[in-house]
């Protein structure tokens, strides 16, 4: 049985594990939309732009289930560092995708603020 | 860009290891895997133009392990890929997969085979109606109890004595729509507890901490053998407690109990079943899942097929040109199990005792004695070397209980099996499949010998 007295804290800290992740598929389908980056760009850009990113070795895995699902294509281009690197990009499944859940997004997300804002002026 | 040949071989090292653990997935996906990453810890590690151990050791340690990347593949991309084929055969390779995983995805593989084996069964029979019109259809039977069974004839034999056909022709649409519907439920099932298995597993995925992953530790020859044959061993748990061994040393003896109790006094039931259940669900409990007998994943089928046939065959000659001639001296030959004598010429008898062979001996025996009995008793020993050595010599003795109506020498001979079966189980470093599978192989031998009239 792993009941443990420390439960709060970790109740608190799956929930946030639980939105990352909820939104790592948007976001990385919102990097790509400005055209194809390989992985580590992806990575990168996401680190920049957000702090979505826990271990980067949940986002192969995931850019790849995308793969899988036919919302982005991949194509190996060789580089000027002397390797292959595997670029993705939106398929137009993607597109219609990522435009959905940005819109389902941004109503969610107004929603939420709406709500927390006696949380926010408060203290 | 240059590549420091140290820092070359641990990229080496940490995909040599990621491409074992991507086992079981198709080959080109597991190259595109690999050769991303290469590209990946390539370009993370590259500081001045130059790729250097310590950048290397970086960008490995934000990876997360080869395991944790592996498995964070493997469930996500079937799961995902059975999702978007729905074809069934795909969705019983990942339920297969996630059967190894945890109880829960055993018992949705257990259900999803059901409901497609009646599926299909239901499938075929409406079709054979047309080639079998007076044989093939759904039936009542009266048995020799005076009670009825109901039976689905696929039309190859005769009409059975007494018996009468309830759908008639009915039977070609009724079993097409019963049997698609079976399929198309079974496959919404399955893809249903998937999704809610991805769920949570995604969760606990992300919460282990990437920690460094070291890959210098030595690996003496002998063992870096065995690993590079099998993968790494079942993980141990760490040292048992004192009344972890004490509560092992009596579920070892109510186990034998019952070894004894079925075979030598029948006063209780059949030993397997009962070894089946309470060893699952006592290595669930205390072992906290079945990796510890070794039912996980195999780093490689082909290998874990070609080591239990190399057992099978060990313990096939060992038995035919040792065991049997010395027995032969002391004792009357081994008596066959009841109703093997029917097999002779009989192509549905062999094929029912096959399944048999297959449920209950393979997996049955397997789970039962060499994966918990085994089990148990090594953690008496600690589980060191040398328990696990002794519980292979006590199990096997158990076993040989375990076919007392064979008589004497059937009793020696089913040891030995039990002794090539366990020396096969900790050579192959603890892999219950090898097991498994060697012993469906010996029992599928002695089918096909008895089939075609070769039994001596």
């Amino acid at each position: 049985m792993k009941v443990r007295a420390t439960g709060g804290q970790e109740t608190s800290d799956k929930w946030e594990v639980q939105l990352r992740k909820g939104c790592l598929e948007l976001a990385i389908l919102a990097a790509l939309w400005d055209g194809k980056l390989y992985g580590l760009e992806i990575l990168q850009r996401l680190e920049s732009d957000s702090d979505l990113v826990i271990s980067e070795g949940t986002v192969y895995p995931l850019l790849s289930r995308l793969k899988m699902m036919q919302l982005v294509r991949s194509e190996w281009v060789e580089s000027d560092a002397g390797h292959p690197r595997k670029y993705y990009a939106l398929t137009p499944a993607g597109r219609q995708r990522g435009r959905e859940m940005a819109a389902m997004w941004t109503r969610f997300s107004s929603s939420m603020d709406r709500l927390l804002a006696p949380l926010a002026k408060g203290k | 860009m240059t590549t420091s040949g140290d820092a070359q071989q641990k990229i080496e090292a940490y995909l040599s290891r990621l491409r074992q653990r991507l086992r079981g997935m198709n080959d080109d996906d597991v190259r595109e895997i690999v050769e991303e990453m290469r590209s990946h810890i390539t370009d993370k590690a590259a500081a001045d133009g130059e790729v250097m151990a310590v950048g290397v050791d970086a960008a490995i340690a934000r990876l997360g392990t080869p395991e944790e990347l592996a498995s964070q593949y493997t469930t996500d991309h079937l799961l995902a890929r059975a999702e978007v084929s729905r074809s069934p055969l795909r969705i019983l390779e990942s339920l297969f997969r996630w059967a190894s995983l945890s109880a829960a995805g055993f018992f949705v593989l257990m259900g999803a085979l059901l409901g497609y084996f009646f599926g299909t069964a239901l499938i075929l029979c409406a079709l054979l109606k047309s080639i079998h019109p007076h044989t093939a259809g759904l039936w009542v039977i009266p048995d020799g109890t005076g009670d009825y069974e109901f039976s689905l004839r696929m039309g190859f034999g005769g009409v059975p004595a007494g018996g009468r056909e309830v759908l008639g022709w009915w039977i070609v649409p009724a079993g097409l729509f019963v049997g698609c519907g079976l399929v198309v439920l079974t496959t919404r099932f399955a893809l249903w507890c998937g999704r809610q298995y991805r769920k949570s597993a995604t969760l606990t995925l992300q919460e282990s901490t990437c920690e460094d992953w070291s890959m210098n530790k030595p690996i003496s020859a002998g063992k870096s053998f065995l690993r590079l044959v099998f993968g790494s061993a079942p993980s141990d748990p760490g040292p048992l407690t004192v009344a972890q061994r004490w509560l092992s040393l009596v579920e070892l003896v109510v186990g034998s109990a019952i070894v004894i109790g079925y075979n030598v006094y029948h006063v209780v039931p059949n030993e397997v079943p009962i070894l089946f259940v309470i060893g699952l669900i006592s290595l669930r409990v205390r072992d906290g899942g079945w990796r510890v007998i070794g039912l996980g994943w195999p780093a490689s089928w082909r290998r874990t097929i070609l080591f239990a046939l190399a057992a099978a065959a060990v313990r096939v000659l060992l038995g035919q040109f040792v065991v049997d001639p010395i027995t032969a001296h002391f004792w009357p030959p081994a008596i066959a199990p009841s109703g093997s004598d029917e097999i002779t010429g009989h192509a549905m008898v062999a094929l029912q005792w096959l399944f048999l062979v297959w449920t209950f001996a393979a997996f049955g025996e397997e789970i039962g004695y060499r994966g918990y009995l085994l089990t148990r008793a090594a953690d008496v020993g600690g589980r060191s070397k040398a328990a696990y050595w002794v519980a292979v010599l006590i199990v096997s003795v158990l076993f040989g209980y375990g076919h007392y109506y064979k008589g004497p020498a059937g009793m020696i001979d089913s040891g030995v099996a039990g002794l090539v079966l366990g020396a096969a189980y900790l050579l192959s470093g603890r892999n219950l499949w090898v097991c498994i599978l060697a012993h469906g192989f010996i029992d599928t031998f002695g089918v096909t010998m008895a089939f075609f009239g070769w039994q001596s």
